[in-house]
């Protein structure tokens, strides 16, 4: 194997890949990267049996065909400390040379054999979707995972193929978010999986790098996506996601039109005066207005006023104003649609059609 | 090879193959035994099976049966290199003595994933009794009801070490000690393909021969107790080239100076390969002393015969008995026991010896009227 | 593709199906019907007898979209997420992965949060006893004044590792292993719906293996039929679990009675040959000689029984043979070998030790011993060992707790004071060298640390109760470190009271090493000790003090 390209190429994709192999520490091979040439080309490997990320290579020059495994952490240091603008790679025996300017240098490499393939192959029945959307769609839900680990089917992102539809649905049990696209079509039937949390964040490394579509496949083990320069692996929880429909409401009455960012900025000034211990703002609705008020011991009380557009009865309901605050940034600029019906159950906020959020509210008299 | 792989142990094959065949394999099984009679091995050739692409089905004649697997397909060679993705092997990480919460805590992890390239994961736990109580209990949940498509397969010596609500879920199948002409055959014989790390570059030692019509050889397989594992490892402590001095010791017992014996028995045991190794030394030297005088209880009680670890001593241990009661004999047995115990203690491992070659050196003399209780 | 073992087929679903816990059943409807359900419950109780299900299906009465109810329809929503575990209300947490004070603090964060859509949110903690301190004193003040939305199951096996403080929050249940009879109901409830053959002996067989939980029986039964041809049958219990014929038990048993050691030894040898499993056999063995041990107490009593279907005869006869002390030594000694033996090699020759022992026991009755062990202390006492004797028999058979306490009630001031203490002759050996070699000998088995700081020191005599523990002078941070430290201390007094038999006052000093720049050989560690102790004597001849012996030539 013998090739060599710009040294900023090849850091940049051992940067994507690097988020692959960290974390992992028990099998070394996990904590490498494959470099495979082929006749015009050089692809980059890596995965830790949970995401695996391969990437295009571009432009190299190849001399020679050739595979060469080694450890991605010291290949990233070396080239960020070499001094010129190309490098060159040339596989002897079982050693990876790597000589100019910046020193001679001969490196180890695995058995190639023993790394581990990772599917590829997009090409049927995938959904398109532009890179951008993708990036918000992930964006806009992805907060919502549990990070603990009680449930495991509820630390990743659910996704839902379904005639020519992408819903992306995650909650933790107190809030859930959901978001659908209608896009392409996809060739098999309804699909669904649930994504890991690593995994959603490489698939939006990928997507923040592209422009143009990014091809998605939910297959039965895992989920595949594939950008022009790279394409993503990456394994599926196991299991049954929650009723998560169930969840939510369908006859909230009680709706109210307001400015998302307006609301925010109110509740952003009004949780100033909570703690820790006692994160609790209370949202008080009358006809034309918001208030947002929080009251906490031995600390302060603040009430914020803004307008609304409400023409229901009175009600005073609890929240988390992180949990509120998340909704409203995933909904940015614009109008936020916000439901209820009782002190003691659930509250939405949509956005579009598109874009709903679920929101479980804290009991008032009980919210210490 | 697959299965044909697993020697011996025609029972767990058959069961397993039987089980797969009907569709009724369950999710979580202890495969318990001696040590080194192929558990693990099994665990590998098992999950070889059920990965196997071919599962055997094309070949008719001469080929694999039903349910084993091929050897040379991708799957087959992945297991084999400890490759698969899906085969996840847990055992004490390197300088533990224990498996650990940590790494009960990754399988259960890996276990909620789906499986990458099999259409089913396996979680083999060697020696599963070395888990810690933390690390057995973050185990239970998982190992009842598991994810679909999981099997765990959990090795031990014997189900009693592990925890009962551990057994409670899963199935048990035993696995037997090996014939001793099987043993022989292997060590003798080596292994094409064999699960251990055995060499049999020592040549037979020339003294061997001039043991008084004791066979080492047969002493060392008599000990191993049907266990692979276990007479490779007493293969390769060349207890060979000490055993005449050894046998001389055990002659004149009363005669020699206790603290050179102890003196003697550390050089023979150096701690070339840390106190662990020392240790695992001494046992075997411990253990050849406690098989000796089991011999001469047994022989004692009920005259010569089949069974003797010494057999080529028989003609000898008249004379040898003669001042020893039945009684002695087990306090003899109960001290060699003890001191055993005690090379996994933190006991000073001198102190531990010249302690119990003195008990021993004074037995002859009394006269058995000093009669303890044996636990 | 995936086979559902038995043990989660069979989960009981509602209170209806679950066996052998009615109290508890009926006592939770109770609850329920009268709305009387409390906010935190502990299940405790063996591994297998339906802790979790009966959680689940509290959770189901509770949530149940029909309506609170203490029979759940099982069909809803609710219900059916609760038995898969995926409802958003009900979250079934692992204590024993999330144990860690961080995990109950997030608990606490999301129990204020109010249930998606159902009545309640259930928390249902299993294998809570792993849970750390800190963890349960966290969720202390949550347990004490929960929000009214929320319940805390709690599943545990060993309810003695949570603290008092959990403990009195929570309404307890204590389930019970479950009785050979409902086991063997249950069986055969499953044999019926599955359409298995098996012969009734084979599935009390199952159910006697069992133990009381039911889980065991199920994934026994499931194994058995996984494989199984034909009917099930006792034997093919037996040869799954590596166990003996009960005939080849008895066989043994009736060995020992004859003092038949070569006879014993033969079917042990046999056994073991045979491929049994060596601990089943021990079990066995050992379930047969607490039968025996039940007939000669109580008299022949089939309900009493490990195993009802043995042979009452043979059981009668067998029982008159042996003493209930005889018994009782038997089943020490055989449950020591399984304690004891760490591979095959130990197992066989422990196992065969035994079996000489017990064909060799002795069955005289206890009196005929106690006045032989009488004689010998007297010889003992001659020689100053008296307490010495007593002291390592008392350390050897009991509860070291007991001994402690003992110890130190003899130790504190008014019970110094008390005529009983005056009586006791207290006697102090004239070889007080002796005293210390054991005692270091003991230190070193049972506490190296401690050892270590004492190998170099001697004890002296000072007074009729005191002994002064001198230090070598050059090591005067020894002397320091078991005067400040109590613990340490108290063991070396502890020790020195099991050699002694009784406690003695002890003061520490320094003592001058006779060449403090003598080279010291690295093995010479047991001699330094032996000097230190008694100079005037080598251990080969305290060794032959110790044993009344003498030196032959």
């Amino acid at each position: 194997m013998r090739f060599s390209c710009q040294r900023a190429v090849l850091a940049e994709g051992l940067q994507l890949l690097s988020h692959v192999t960290a974390g992992t520490t028990t099998k070394p091979i996990l904590q490498a990267v494959k470099i495979e040439v082929s006749e015009n080309k050089a692809v980059l490997e890596a995965t830790d049996l949970e995401v695996g990320v391969r990437y295009l290579l571009e432009p190299v020059e190849v001399q020679e065909k050739g595979t060469v495994v080694l450890q991605e952490g010291r290949l990233a240091e070396l080239l960020r400390e070499w001094p010129e603008e190309r490098v060159c790679m040339e596989l002897k025996g079982t050693m990876c040379h790597i000589s100019g300017r910046g020193g001679a240098f001969k490196m180890a490499g695995y058995d190639p054999k023993e790394f581990p393939t990772i599917p590829i192959g997009v090409e049927k029945g995938a959904i398109e979707i532009e890179a951008g959307e993708l990036v918000e769609m992930i964006r806009k839900v992805a907060f919502a995972c549990a990070s603990e680990r009680v449930r495991h089917t509820m630390t990743g992102v659910l996704f839902q193929v379904e005639a020519g539809t992408l819903r992306m649905v995650a909650t933790d049990g107190r809030r859930l978010a959901s978001i659908r696209e209608k896009k392409g079509t996809s060739g098999r039937g309804p699909m669904e999986g649930i994504v890991p949390r690593k995994g959603i964040e490489q698939l939006a490394r990928i997507a923040e790098r592209q422009e143009g579509k990014i091809q998605l496949k939910l297959e039965e083990t895992h989920l595949l996506a594939a950008s022009d320069r790279a394409t993503l692996c990456a394994q599926l929880i196991e299991g049954q996601y929650p009723n998560y429909k169930e969840a939510i409401p369908v006859n909230n009455d009680k709706r109210v039109e307001v400015d998302a960012e307006i609301l925010a900025g109110a509740i952003r000034r009004a949780a100033i005066l909570t703690t820790e211990e006692r994160r609790l703002v209370r949202l008080g609705l009358r006809k034309g207005r918001i208030s947002v008020e929080v009251e906490t011991p031995e600390v302060g009380e603040a009430k914020v006023d803004i307008d609304a557009n409400y023409e229901g009865e009175n009600l005073e309901i609890g929240f988390n104003p992180d949990f509120l605050l998340d909704a409203l940034r995933a909904i940015g600029k614009g109008t936020a649609h916000l439901e209820f019906k009782e002190a003691t159950s659930s509250a939405a906020i949509k956005s579009g059609q598109d874009f709903i959020y679920v929101v479980m509210p804290i009991r008032l008299t009980e919210a210490s | 090879m697959s299965f044909r792989r697993v020697i011996s142990q025609t029972h767990a094959v058959s069961y397993f193959q039987g089980v797969i065949s009907r569709g009724r394999l369950g999710h979580a099984y202890v495969l318990y035994g001696p040590e080194g009679v192929g558990k693990a091995l099994f665990a590998r050739e098992l999950t070889k099976a059920l990965f196997c692409q071919t599962k055997g089905e094309a070949s008719t004649s001469g080929g694999p049966p039903a349910n084993d697997a091929c050897d040379v397909c991708n799957p087959c060679r992945k297991v084999d290199s400890g490759m698969h993705p899906d085969l996840h092997w847990v055992a004490p990480l390197e300088g533990k003595r224990s498996i650990g919460i940590e790494q009960i805590k990754e399988l259960e992890d890996r276990a909620y994933l789906k499986p990458l390239e099999a259409n089913r994961r396996v979680f083999v736990l060697e020696d599963a009794d070395k888990m810690t109580e933390e690390a057995s209990n973050c185990l239970l949940k998982t190992l009842e009801e598991p994810p679909p498509g999981t099997l765990f397969l959990l090795t031990t010596t014997s189900t009693h070490s592990l925890r009962r609500t551990i057994l409670s879920r899963c199935q048990m199948v035993r696995f037997q000690s090996l014939p001793t002409e099987v043993v022989r055959g292997l060590i003798d014989g080596g292994r094409p393909e064999g699960p251990s790390t055995a060499d049999s570059a020592h040549p037979p030692e020339v003294r061997l021969r001039r043991m008084s019509g004791a066979n080492l050889a047969d002493l060392s397989l008599q000990l191993s107790c049907g266990s692979l594992g276990r007479a490779t490892k007493l293969r390769e402590e060349r207890v060979t080239s000490h055993i005449d001095r050894f046998l001389e010791i055990l002659y004149e017992l009363k005669s020699v100076d206790s603290f050179s014996i102890t003196q003697e028995l550390m050089e023979w045991c150096p701690d070339t390969t840390g106190l662990e190794g020392r240790r695992s030394l001494l046992r075997t030297w411990l253990d050849l002393l406690l098989a000796y005088y089991r011999d001469m209880l047994l022989y004692k009680v009920r005259g010569g015969g089949p069974g003797l670890f010494y057999g080529g001593f028989v003609p000898s241990f008249e004379t040898r008995t003669r001042d020893l009661s039945v009684d002695t004999l087990l306090q003899i047995l109960e001290d060699i026991a003890n001191a055993t115990e005690g090379l996994y203690s933190n006991a000073n491992l001198n102190l531990l010896l010249d302690n119990l070659f003195l008990r021993l050196a004074s037995y002859g003399k009394l006269t058995g009227n000093r009669r303890r209780g044996f636990c | 593709m995936t086979y559902t073992v038995f043990a989660r087929k069979y989960r009981p679903q509602t209170f209806e199906e679950v066996v052998g816990q009615e109290a508890t059943v009926t006592t939770l409807r109770n609850a329920i019907a009268q709305g009387r359900v409390a906010h935190a419950y502990l299940f405790a109780g063996p591994r297998g007898v339906g802790k979790t299900s009966i959680a689940r299906i509290l959770a189901k009465c509770l949530n149940c979209q029909q309506g609170t109810t203490d029979s759940p329809c099982d069909k809803c929503d609710s219900c059916r997420c609760i038995s898969e575990g995926r409802d958003l209300d009900v979250i079934e947490i692992d204590g024993a992965s999330n144990r860690g004070i961080d995990e109950v603090r997030t608990l606490r964060e999301n129990i204020k949060y109010l249930p998606s859509r159902s009545r309640h949110k259930v928390y249902i903690i299993d294998e809570a006893h792993m849970l750390t301190k800190e963890a349960f004193n966290a969720l202390l003040k949550t347990l004490e004044e929960p929000p009214p939305h929320v319940k805390f199951f709690f599943a545990t096996t060993a309810p003695n590792k949570l603290p008092e403080t959990i403990l009195s929050r929570c309404q307890r249940f204590d389930f019970k292993n479950i009785s050979l009879e409902d086991i063997v109901n249950r069986l055969q409830q499953i044999t019926k719906k599955e359409g298995i053959k098996a012969d009734e002996e084979a599935l009390r067989a199952i159910a006697r293996y069992a133990r009381g939980g039911l889980r065991d029986s199920q994934s026994l039964l499931d194994q058995l039929w996984a494989f199984s041809e034909g009917t099930v049958t006792v034997a093919d219990v037996q040869g799954l679990l590596g166990a003996v014929p009960e005939e080849g038990v008895s066989a043994l048993v009736e060995r020992f009675i004859q003092k038949d050691a070569p006879g014993a030894l033969k079917i042990v040898n046999e056994t073991l040959k045979e491929g049994k499993d060596w601990a089943t056999f021990i079990d066995q063995t050992l379930w047969y000689l607490r039968d025996l041990l039940v007939v000669s107490t109580c008299g022949y009593d089939q309900g009493l029984l490990e195993n009802p279907w043995r042979e009452a005869q043979l059981l009668k006869t067998q029982s008159q043979a042996l003493s209930q002390e005889t018994l009782m030594a038997m089943i020490q000694t055989l449950t020591e070998v399984k304690r004891k033996a760490r591979d095959d090699f130990q197992q066989k020759v422990f196992l065969e030790m035994a079996v000489v022992k017990l064909a060799m026991m002795d069955f005289r009755p206890l009196s005929e011993v106690l006045s032989r062990l009488e004689e010998l202390e007297k010889r003992a006492s001659a020689i100053g060992y008296l307490q010495s004797a007593a002291g390592n028999q008392e350390t050897k058979g009991g509860n070291p707790k007991a001994i402690r306490m003992a110890t130190e009630v003899t130790n504190s001031p008014s019970a110094g004071e008390t005529p009983a203490r005056e009586k006791i002759q207290y006697s102090l050996p004239k070889d007080i060298g002796g005293v210390w070699t054991q005692v270091l000998e003991r230190l070193h088995r049972e506490k190296p640390s401690t050892w270590s700081y004492l190998k170099e020191g001697r004890l002296r005599q000072d007074g009729e109760q005191e002994l002064v523990l001198e230090f070598p002078n050059d090591k005067p941070f020894r002397k320091k470190y078991l005067e400040t430290n109590d613990q340490e201390r108290a063991v070396v007094e502890e020790c020195l009271a099991g050699v002694l038999g009784w406690r003695p006052r002890l003061k520490f000093a320094l003592y001058e090493r006779a060449a403090p720049g003598e080279a010291t050989p690295k093995d010479a560690l047991v001699e330094k000790k032996v000097v230190g102790a008694t100079p005037d004597k080598g251990l080969a001849e305290k060794a032959v003090d110790l044993f009344n012996g003498q030196i032959q030539k």
